[in-house]
Parts: structure tokens; C-alpha cells; sequence
């Protein structure tokens, strides 16, 4: 077929549904790296999602909600960092799926931060964040503590409201000589992270006041940069930590 | 957070899901879950796999909010992906189907889509192409229906399936353009 470019004519099989198990994965595992493709199964979910009516509705059993949120709750409410949370077992497939699926087309620094995200679950120890998100600035602080696999340390950080940030290095986190540990914040939808600062290592303390913290809610991410930070203004190292905004619940 | 409506729009509960909003989620679950659950019964023909793809999809919506791009996004069509998707995958693991040949549906009536303009607008495609086209469309998208499924299903051969199915992806989206 020469009318369809082939990323299309892929996605437009994939989502339609005839593909076999084999050739979806195979399509999910593209779309991680491949943006084109990307954005053509989500346009394809976009055209094809109104024959869903065509099933009609049928009330779920109620387990399936039981399910969800027991599984959420086991999980300290389901705020851990999706990529750094522990998933040994299902965490290649689940990204696949999930990246392909939704068809998320995520620009490159981003898919890299999250990919660099899932490499520190397993290099990462303790992560810990304790944060006061701007966007409600009368919420009550929350502690989030994260064990993953190992611990190797990570920081309590603490973001007031007027956008001061209070870290303290925990679990003697370490790098070489030459390096930092650098803090972002990356706002959610947005593609490129902002730097906040330098963090401490040993059992340190920092006060960071970086005045350009995201107005809506974002995420933390801490990059290895060289000494003094990363000379762009980007993360130019590996992303060794992350952690999501936490909001009380209710 | 209790101002959630029958107005406040998929979208922006799922932004809400992403910045810890319980009520959101379960505002999300409430409204799309019967359909969503429908469409995986459809698929897998059997209820315990329909609700494990729902139950998973919903892990996925409210792990991955944050990931959801409001600008370029439509909630329905992600959440739909992340349960047909899943669904499909528990129906080509399970191996060959356990429904006989004899029991391939007819394709459905499609008057349904005009519940929504969306809906309208494919409906006005899919009645632009083929019937034989149109109803490969609609059975693979519906009833999970695969290539070589469909083939012997229809008693067609599998070249003339893929080919017909490129030939119809093709016309709609020309039809439907972006």
C-alpha cells in the first residue's frame, strides 16, 4: 500500500485489533523510542474509540473496583513515582504496554528521564520526599518514604509554599568528587525540566531557593552533572532519582 | 475536593487523578467503567479476564495520570486503549477460541455511533466504504477478531483479509483526515 506511511498503516492495524500477540509487543517496543508512532496509535485510538458504543454497557462486578483500590492502598496509595516503583516482575512489559497503549508520544528528553527513572529503581535505595505542593499551599505536609530494592539514600525535601526547598541527604547518598547531584522540577505535561539546585551528600543539609518553581503540579528528578551542575541547563547525566508531588488524600 | 460533576469533563479528572485526587479516580471508574468493561467482555468473552483488563487499565489510569497530555490526549480513547489492548492480549495468549465458527456475529448496527459527534463522523466514513470492508472494521475492532481469525472465520483467504483491511484503514482515514 502506498497511500498510508507505515508507521500508520501499523498503528492503524494495532489499535484496530488484528495483529498477533507477538506483533503488538512488537509494536509497543517501537512506539517507546518511536514518537511517529507514537502519535499515530493515539490518533488511531482517537478515531476508532467511538465503536466502543457498539458494545454497549454492562455494569462491572463490583471486585473490580475492590481490586483496584486494595492494590492502590498496598502501595502507599498509589503515589510512588510510577517508573521507580518496584515492579521486578512486570515492569518491562508493563512499560511497553503502557507507553504503546496509551500512545503517549513523549518527547525524547522525557522518555529518557523515565527510562533512566526505571534503571534507578534498581540502583536506588531509599528515596525519601517530603513535599508541600505550591498548588495548595494549606495542605498539610506529607512524608513519603520509599523503599526499593536496595538502600543507597536518597533526601527528605521539603517545598514550602513560597517556594523555598529545604533537602536533607539521607542514607549517606554519594557521588564521585567531580560530580553533583543536581534537582529538577518537571512540571506535569511539560517536556523540559527546570533546575532547582545542588543537593547535599554525606547526611548534609541544603537550602535551596531557586524562585522558578513550576506553578502547577510537577515532579522531582535529581541527574549526576558535572561539578557546579549541568553546564546547559538541562540534565546532560544519568536521572538517578525521582519522585511525584505528593498530595494528601481526600 | 468535592465538586466534581456530571459536567467536569474526563479529561480533567484524569489531571486531577494525576495530582492524588481519590474522588477523581473514582468519578472516572463510575463513568467509564460499564462501557469499558463491556468492551472487554466483548473481547475476551469471559468474565474474569474482562475484569482483570479493567482492573489493570485502572492501576495503569491512575499510575500513569501523570504521563496524560491534556493538549494532544482525549481520556477515553487512552483508557479504552489500555483495557482493549490488555484484553486482546489475554484472548491471544489464551490460544485458539473456544467459540465455534458458527457463532461469528453479524456485524452490529452501527446507529449507536450518533450518540456523539465523533461517533457521527466515523459513522459517516464507515458507511462511505465497502460492506465487506466496513464489516471486517467493525468485527476486528469490537469483537477482538484477528487477522487470521477473521479469515477463517469468513471462510476468505488471509491475503484478501489484510489486504482489505489496509485497503478500509486507509479509506477512513482519508475520510476522517486528522
Amino acid at each position: 500500500m502506498s497511500e498510508a506511511a507505515p508507521d500508520d498503516d501499523r498503528a492503524g492495524l494495532y489499535v484496530l485489533g488484528v495483529l498477533d500477540a507477538g506483533e503488538m509487543q512488537e509494536i509497543r517496543r517501537d512506539a517507546v523510542q518511536d514518537v511517529a508512532l507514537a502519535a499515530a496509535i493515539e490518533a488511531w485510538e482517537r478515531r476508532l474509540t467511538p465503536l466502543t458504543v457498539l458494545a454497549g454497557e454492562t455494569e462491572p462486578p463490583p471486585e473490580i473496583w475492590d481490586a483496584v483500590t486494595s492494590r492502590l492502598d498496598g502501595r502507599l496509595d498509589g503515589v510512588l513515582p510510577a517508573a521507580a516503583a518496584p515492579q521486578p516482575r512486570r515492569r518491562p512489559e508493563g512499560r511497553d504496554s503502557r507507553r504503546g497503549a496509551g500512545g503517549r508520544a513523549v518527547s525524547a528528553w522525557r522518555a529518557t528521564a523515565l527510562g533512566a527513572m526505571a534503571v534507578a529503581a534498581g540502583l536506588a535505595g531509599l528515596l525519601v520526599w517530603r513535599i508541600q505542593t505550591p498548588v495548595q499551599p494549606a495542605a498539610p505536609r506529607l512524608a513519603m518514604i520509599l523503599p526499593l530494592q536496595q538502600t543507597q539514600g536518597g533526601w527528605l525535601v521539603d517545598v514550602q509554599p513560597d517556594g523555598r526547598i529545604t533537602a536533607v541527604a539521607q542514607g549517606n547518598v554519594s557521588h564521585a568528587a567531580d560530580r553533583d547531584f543536581e534537582l529538577w522540577a518537571l512540571a506535569d505535561h511539560a517536556t523540559r525540566p527546570v533546575p532547582l539546585g545542588l543537593l547535599p551528600v554525606g547526611a548534609g543539609r541544603a537550602d535551596l531557593r531557586p524562585g522558578n518553581l513550576p506553578a502547577q503540579n510537577f515532579k522531582l528528578l535529581v541527574s549526576l552533572e558535572p561539578k557546579g551542575g549541568s553546564p546547559t541547563g538541562l540534565p546532560t547525566g544519568p536521572v538517578m532519582f525521582g519522585g511525584d508531588v505528593i498530595r494528601p488524600p481526600g | 475536593m468535592t465538586d466534581i460533576t456530571a459536567d467536569t469533563g474526563s479529561d480533567a479528572l484524569l489531571q486531577r487523578c494525576a495530582g492524588g485526587d481519590r474522588a477523581a479516580f473514582r468519578a472516572l471508574y463510575d463513568r467509564h467503567a460499564p462501557r469499558l468493561y463491556a468492551v472487554a467482555l466483548r473481547i475476551t468473552r469471559q468474565s474474569s479476564p474482562a475484569s482483570d483488563a479493567v482492573q489493570e487499565a485502572f492501576i495503569q489510569v491512575w499510575r500513569n495520570a501523570h504521563q496524560f497530555d491534556t493538549v494532544r490526549g482525549n481520556a477515553e480513547a487512552w483508557m479504552t486503549g489500555l483495557v482493549r489492548y490488555r484484553a486482546l492480549d489475554l484472548l491471544r495468549r489464551a490460544g485458539p477460541p473456544m467459540q465455534s465458527l458458527e457463532d461469528t456475529p453479524e456485524a452490529p448496527a452501527l446507529t449507536p455511533l450518533d450518540g456523539s459527534a465523533d461517533g457521527r463522523a466515523l459513522r459517516e466514513c464507515l458507511e462511505r466504504l465497502e460492506p465487506d470492508r466496513r464489516k471486517l472494521v467493525v468485527l476486528a475492532f469490537v469483537e477482538g477478531f484477528s487477522h487470521s481469525e477473521l479469515a477463517a472465520r469468513l471462510a476468505m483467504p488471509l491475503g484478501t483479509i489484510k489486504s482489505t483491511i489496509r485497503r478500509a484503514l486507509a479509506s477512513l482515514r482519508a475520510c476522517l483526515g486528522t
